[in-house]
C-alpha cells in the first residue's frame, strides 16, 4: 500500500516522503469522520493520534459522558478546557463511591456555557444551593434528569427558575421533599414557560408539584408514577389555559376530584390512569370534556368502580379514540358496542384481567371495528367462538395475541387444555395466537393457530371467512387433518394450507419395520399407556415400549426420526413425567412424544462413551389434554397455607368436605393475611438475614411478606377462583415509602428486595399502603403492646375488611 | 433540474487537464457546480484543481449512478437495493489515499452524500484500531512528547459510554 521506509525519516523528505493521508484533508471532514464513530473508545483513540487530531476531535466532542467521582476534581479544568464545545452532559458514577460536590459542579457549568442537556446519577453531594448557583450557569439547558440525588425540591425549584429554556425534566426519586426545616411551610413558586414535559418518578413532594403544575404554563406532557402525596390538590392546579395533551398518573393518589381536574385539559389527548380510587363518575366527566382523547388506558386494580356506566361515556363522546387499553376492568358488550360504534378510529385494544370480557364482546368488536389493527387479550373469558368470530370479522386486523392463564376456570374446554403444561409456572401455558396481516396490497395472511382450531370446520370457515388469506399454516392442532387440506384445496384453491410439520413428517419417518414410534402411532386410543412403575412414581419407565429397555443396556441408538433434538440423540432411556400420563393415539401421540423426547440430553463419560441421560420433560401443553393426557402433576405434597386456603374457599362457596388426603410438608413463613375478612396465616419468625437498621428490617419483612402472598395468588388462581383485587400490603414504617437514598450505601444489598417488591406494584398485584402502628395487628406477635392495644387486636385479627396482608 | 436542460452536457476538468463531459442533470449533485452554473460561470470547461483525473472518473461514476431515476415503485425498492450495494462496493477501494482523495472530492464538489458516504468509510476502517494502527494506517506521525500523551490518557480514562 505505501512504501515501507521507517516512519522517522518520512516528515522531512518532501520528494518521495509517505503522505500522511489525513493531513490533506480540511478539517472539518476530519471532525466529520470523527462524528461516524460511535463508541467512546474510538473517540478516545483518535485523540490520540497526534495533534491536530487531538484537537478536532475535542471540538467535535459534543456529547459527554463522564464518571464524576471526586476523584474526577483534578482533572475538571483540564477536561473541559479541552472539550469546550459540550452540550449534552452525562455525570454518572457507581452509587458507592463518593460524587462530585457543588463546588465541582459550579466549576464544570461555568466551563460549558452551551450546555443543553444534563444527566444526573447518584449524587449525594449536591445540596439545593448548590444547585441554585451551578443551574444560574446553565441558561441554555432544555433538558434536564436527574437520579437519586442529595437536593431536595428546593433545588429543583431552583433549576426550574435559573433555566428558562428547560423544556424537559425528568426527576426520580427525589426523597428530600422537606428541604429545610425553616422553609417546610414556604411555598415554591415556579416560572418555567417553555417546559413542555416533566416526568416525576417516586417524587414525594406536593408542594413543587403543585408550583410546578402552576407555573409551567405550556406544559404538554405531565407524567407521574409511584409519587406520594395527595394528587388531586396537586391537578386543581391545572389551569384553566392549559395546553396539557398527555397525563399519564401511576400509582398516584387521586381520586374523581383529580379526574375533573384532569376534564379541563381541553387538548389531552392521552391519558393513562392507574389508580384504585376513580370511579364511573370521574371518567365520565374526562369523556365529556375531552373531545379529542385518542389513547385512553384505564388500569384498575382493587375496586370494581369503573364499569360499562363510565365506558359507555367514553363511547359516547370520545369518537377519535385510536387506542383503548383496559386492565382489570368490568366492560361487557353494553359499553364495547357503544365504542366499537362511535370511535370508528379504533385500532388498537387490549383487555386484561376481565372476566365480563366472552365471546359475545369478541364478535361485538369483530363485528363493528373496522379498523382495528391490533387486539390483545389476556385473561379474559373468551374460547374458540369468539376468536373465530374475529377472524371472520376485523378486515384491517393485523395482530391478535391472546393469552389465557389459569385463572380462567370457565372455558375448560380451551384453557383447560393449557393448562395441561407441567410447568408450574404459568408462562407456558400462555398462548399466543398471531394472524398477521402485512400492509393492505400485501395478499397473504399467515394464520399460526396453535391449539385453538380443533375442528375442520373451523379451518374452513377461516379459509372461505377471509378474502384475502392465501396461507393458513396450523401448528399442533390435533383435530386438524390433512382431509380439510384436500377439502379447501378442491374449493378454493388459491389457499395453501400448512399442517403441521412435527405431525407428518413424524409419521413420514417412522420406520416400517416395527419401531417405538411405530408401535405408538398405529395403537388404538388409550391402549397405549404408560404406567408409573411400582417403585418410583416420578421417574416412569414407560413398559409399553419393548425396544425401550434394550436401548437402555446396549446404550445405542436403534432409531433416529427427523425431528429436532431427536436425530442425533440415542432413544429414550427414562421419561419423566407425570404419574399416570397416557398418550393419546394417533399422529398426535407421536407428535407429543416427539415434544418429551426432545428434551433428552446425553451425559458423555470421559472417553466419549455416553454413560448416563438425562430426560426433561418438555411437554407442550397444546398437545395433550387433561383427564386423557395427563390427571395430575408433580408430588402431592401440601404447604399448611394450602389446606387454609382450601378450608377458607369451601366456607365461602359451602362446598362440603368429602376426604382429605395430603402430605404435608416442612412448615414454611411477623405477617399476617387475610383473605376476604378472615385471617388466613400467620407468620412470626426471626428473620434469617441480619438487618443493622430498622429501615432494613422493614424492608426485609414486607418483601418477605409480599412473597408469600403471590405464591397465594398463584394457589388461589390454581382454585379456580379469581382475585380481582390487587394485594394490599400495610406496613407502619413510612421510611420504606421516602427512604433516604443518602444511606444508599447501606441499603445497596437489600435494594433488589426492594425492587422486586415495586415490579410487583407496578404490575398491579399489589398495593402498597401505610398503615397506623395502633392498627398494626400484627405486631402482637412481635412486640410488647400496652394493655388497650393489646386487648384491641385479637379482636382485630378475627375480622377485616380487605384481603391484606400486613407486615 | 427542469427536463429541457437535461441534455445539456457540462465539462469539467481535473487538475491534470484530463476533461470529462457529464450531463448537467448529473452533475447537479455537486452544490459547487450548481452554484456555478447558476452563476453562469459554466460555459466553459469547469476546472476543478484540486481533483485528479483519477478521483474524478470516480465521482462521475458515483453521481451518475445516484442519477438514476426509477420508473415505478416496483422499480424504486430494486434500485434502492441495487444502490447500496453499489454503495458498498463504491468505497472498496485499494489504495487509503484513494479514500481520502474522495473524501477530499466530495468535499470540494459539496455532494453530501458522497462526503457521508466516504467519511463513513474512514471511520468504519478506524473503528476498533489502536491508537499506534492508526497512525500506521494513515501515515501519521505522533507528534505528543510521552508526558503530553500520557496526560490525555489520564483524561480520556474519565470519559465512557
Amino acid at each position: 500500500m505505501y512504501p515501507p521506509s521507517p516512519p522517522s525519516q518520512w516528515p522531512h523528505r518532501h520528494g518521495h516522503r509517505r503522505i500522511d493521508y489525513s493531513n490533506s484533508l480540511p478539517d472539518e471532514c476530519l471532525s466529520l469522520i470523527f462524528s461516524f464513530l460511535t463508541t467512546t473508545n474510538d473517540r478516545n483513540n483518535s485523540s490520540l493520534v497526534s495533534h491536530r487530531w487531538l484537537r478536532i476531535d475535542a471540538q467535535t466532542r459534543t456529547h459527554l459522558t463522564l464518571k464524576a467521582r471526586s476523584e474526577l476534581q483534578p482533572f475538571i479544568p483540564s477536561i473541559f478546557n479541552r472539550f469546550n464545545s459540550v452540550t449534552q452532559l452525562v455525570l454518572r458514577k457507581n452509587p458507592k463511591s463518593v460524587g462530585i460536590n457543588n463546588n465541582d459542579m459550579i466549576l464544570i457549568t461555568s466551563m460549558c456555557p452551551h450546555l443543553t442537556l444534563l444527566k444526573l446519577r447518584y449524587f449525594q453531594q449536591l445540596t439545593d444551593s448548590g444547585m441554585a448557583v451551578f443551574s444560574k450557569n446553565c441558561n441554555k439547558l432544555k433538558e434536564f434528569s436527574c437520579d437519586e440525588c442529595s437536593f431536595s425540591d428546593l433545588g429543583l425549584v431552583n433549576l426550574l427558575n435559573n433555566c428558562s429554556q428547560l423544556e424537559v425534566l425528568s426527576v426520580n426519586r427525589l426523597f428530600n421533599a422537606c428541604g429545610d426545616g425553616a422553609l417546610r411551610n414556604f411555598h415554591y413558586v415556579v416560572v418555567a414557560k417553555s417546559l413542555k414535559v416533566a416526568e416525576l418518578r417516586s417524587v414525594y413532594s406536593d408542594r413543587f408539584v403543585e408550583a410546578l403544575i402552576i407555573g409551567s404554563k405550556n406544559l404538554k406532557s405531565l407524567k407521574a408514577l409511584c409519587c406520594g402525596g395527595n394528587w388531586d390538590r396537586c391537578l386543581e392546579m391545572i389551569p384553566d389555559d392549559n395546553c396539557l395533551v398527555e397525563v399519564h398518573l401511576e400509582n398516584v393518589n387521586v381520586t374523581d376530584a383529580g379526574f375533573s381536574s384532569i376534564s379541563k385539559c381541553r387538548d389531552l389527548t392521552a391519558l393513562h390512569i392507574d389508580s384504585s380510587r376513580c370511579t364511573n363518575v370521574g371518567l365520565i366527566n374526562v369523556a365529556q370534556n375531552c373531545k379529542g382523547l385518542k389513547k385512553l388506558y384505564v388500569g384498575h386494580q382493587n375496586k370494581r368502580s369503573i364499569d360499562n356506566l363510565g365506558l359507555f361515556a367514553v363511547g359516547k363522546h370520545s369518537v377519535n379514540l385510536h387506542e383503548l387499553i383496559l386492565i382489570g376492568i368490568k366492560a361487557s358488550c353494553v359499553s364495547l358496542e357503544a365504542i366499537a360504534t362511535n370511535c370508528q378510529k379504533l385500532a388498537r385494544i387490549e383487555l386484561y384481567r376481565s372476566e365480563t370480557i366472552t365471546d359475545v364482546e369478541m364478535s361485538c368488536i369483530a363485528q363493528k371495528c373496522v379498523v382495528l389493527k391490533i387486539l390483545c387479550i389476556e385473561e379474559c373469558r373468551v374460547s374458540n367462538k369468539g376468536i373465530e368470530a374475529l377472524g371472520l370479522g376485523c378486515p384491517n386486523l393485523v395482530n391478535l395475541r391472546r393469552s389465557a392463564r389459569a385463572c380462567n376456570d370457565v372455558d375448560v374446554d380451551v384453557t383447560g387444555r393449557e393448562c395441561v403444561s407441567t410447568s408450574s409456572t404459568s408462562s407456558r401455558n400462555v398462548q399466543e395466537h398471531v394472524v398477521e396481516v402485512p400492509p393492505a396490497e400485501a395478499m397473504w395472511l399467515l394464520l399460526n393457530l396453535s391449539a385453538y382450531i380443533r375442528a375442520q370446520a373451523r379451518i374452513e370457515a377461516f379459509a372461505l371467512g377471509c378474502p384475502n388469506l392465501v396461507e393458513i399454516s396450523v401448528t399442533k392442532c390435533r383435530h386438524v387433518t390433512r382431509e380439510v387440506r384436500d377439502c379447501l384445496k378442491a374449493r378454493r384453491g388459491s389457499v395453501v394450507v400448512k399442517l403441521d410439520a412435527v405431525m407428518t413428517k413424524a409419521i413420514n419417518s417412522i420406520p416400517s419395520n416395527g419401531g417405538v414410534y411405530e408401535h405408538v402411532a398405529v395403537t388404538e386410543p388409550d391402549s397405549v399407556s404408560i404406567s408409573p412403575s411400582s417403585s418410583d412414581n416420578k421417574r416412569v419407565c414407560p413398559s409399553s415400549f419393548p425396544n425401550e429397555s434394550s436401548h437402555l443396556c446396549d446404550s445405542t441408538p436403534q432409531i433416529t426420526v427427523g425431528q429436532s433434538g431427536c436425530d442425533t440423540q440415542p432413544d429414550v432411556p427414562t421419561l419423566t413425567c407425570a404419574p399416570g400420563a397416557h398418550w393419546n393415539s394417533g399422529s398426535c401421540s407421536v407428535s407429543s412424544f416427539l415434544d418429551i423426547a426432545s428434551g433428552i440430553e446425553v451425559y458423555h463419560s470421559y472417553d466419549g462413551i455416553p454413560n448416563r441421560y438425562k430426560a426433561r420433560l418438555m411437554v407442550n401443553g397444546s398437545t395433550q389434554l387433561s383427564g386423557i393426557d395427563v390427571d395430575e402433576m408433580f408430588s402431592p405434597v401440601v404447604k399448611p397455607d394450602t389446606i387454609q386456603i382450601v378450608l377458607r374457599l369451601m366456607s365461602l362457596y359451602g362446598l362440603k368436605q368429602h376426604v382429605w388426603d395430603v402430605l404435608v410438608s416442612a412448615s414454611t413463613s411477623g405477617y399476617n393475611v387475610f383473605l376476604g375478612k378472615n385471617l388466613l396465616l400467620w407468620y412470626s419468625k426471626p428473620q434469617v438475614m441480619f438487618s443493622r437498621s430498622s429501615v432494613e428490617v422493614e424492608y426485609l419483612g414486607v418483601t418477605n411478606a409480599v412473597v408469600e402472598t403471590c405464591w397465594l395468588r398463584n394457589l388461589v388462581c390454581e382454585l379456580h377462583t379469581t382475585l380481582c383485587y390487587a394485594t394490599l400490603v400495610y406496613f407502619d414504617n413510612v421510611s420504606y415509602l421516602s427512604s433516604n437514598p443518602v444511606q444508599h450505601q447501606q441499603t445497596k444489598h437489600i435494594e433488589t428486595y426492594i425492587h422486586f417488591v415495586r415490579d410487583l406494584v407496578a404490575n398491579g398485584q399489589v398495593c402498597v399502603l401505610h398503615v397506623p402502628f395502633r392498627c398494626q395487628y400484627v405486631d402482637i406477635f412481635t412486640k410488647g403492646l400496652s394493655n388497650a392495644l393489646f386487648d384491641e387486636f385479637p379482636s382485630g385479627l378475627s375480622k377485616d375488611g380487605n384481603e391484606s396482608s400486613r407486615s | 433540474m427542469s427536463s429541457s436542460s437535461s441534455s445539456k452536457m457540462i465539462e469539467l476538468r481535473s487538475s491534470d487537464g484530463e476533461t470529462f463531459h457529464v450531463e448537467e442533470t448529473v452533475v447537479l449533485q455537486s452544490e459547487t457546480i450548481k452554484q456555478m452554473i447558476d452563476d453562469d460561470c459554466a460555459n466553459a470547461a469547469i476546472p476543478l484543481p484540486n481533483v485528479t483525473s483519477m478521483t474524478l472518473a470516480k465521482v462521475i461514476e458515483y453521481i451518475k449512478k445516484h442519477a438514476e431515476k426509477p420508473k415505478d415503485d416496483d422499480d424504486k425498492k430494486v434500485a434502492e437495493e441495487d444502490l447500496k450495494k453499489f454503495d458498498a462496493e463504491f468505497v472498496k477501494v485499494d489504495q487509503e489515499s484513494m479514500l481520502f482523495d474522495l473524501v477530499r472530492a466530495a468535499n470540494y464538489l459539496n455532494i453530501k452524500s458522497l462526503l457521508d458516504l466516504t467519511c463513513q468509510a474512514v471511520a468504519d476502517s478506524i473503528k476498533d484500531l489502536s491508537v499506534e494502527e492508526v497512525r500506521k494506517k494513515f501515515n501519521i506521525q505522533n507528534d505528543f512528547t510521552p508526558e503530553e500523551e500520557a496526560k490525555v490518557r489520564k483524561e480520556n480514562a474519565w470519559a465512557f459510554d
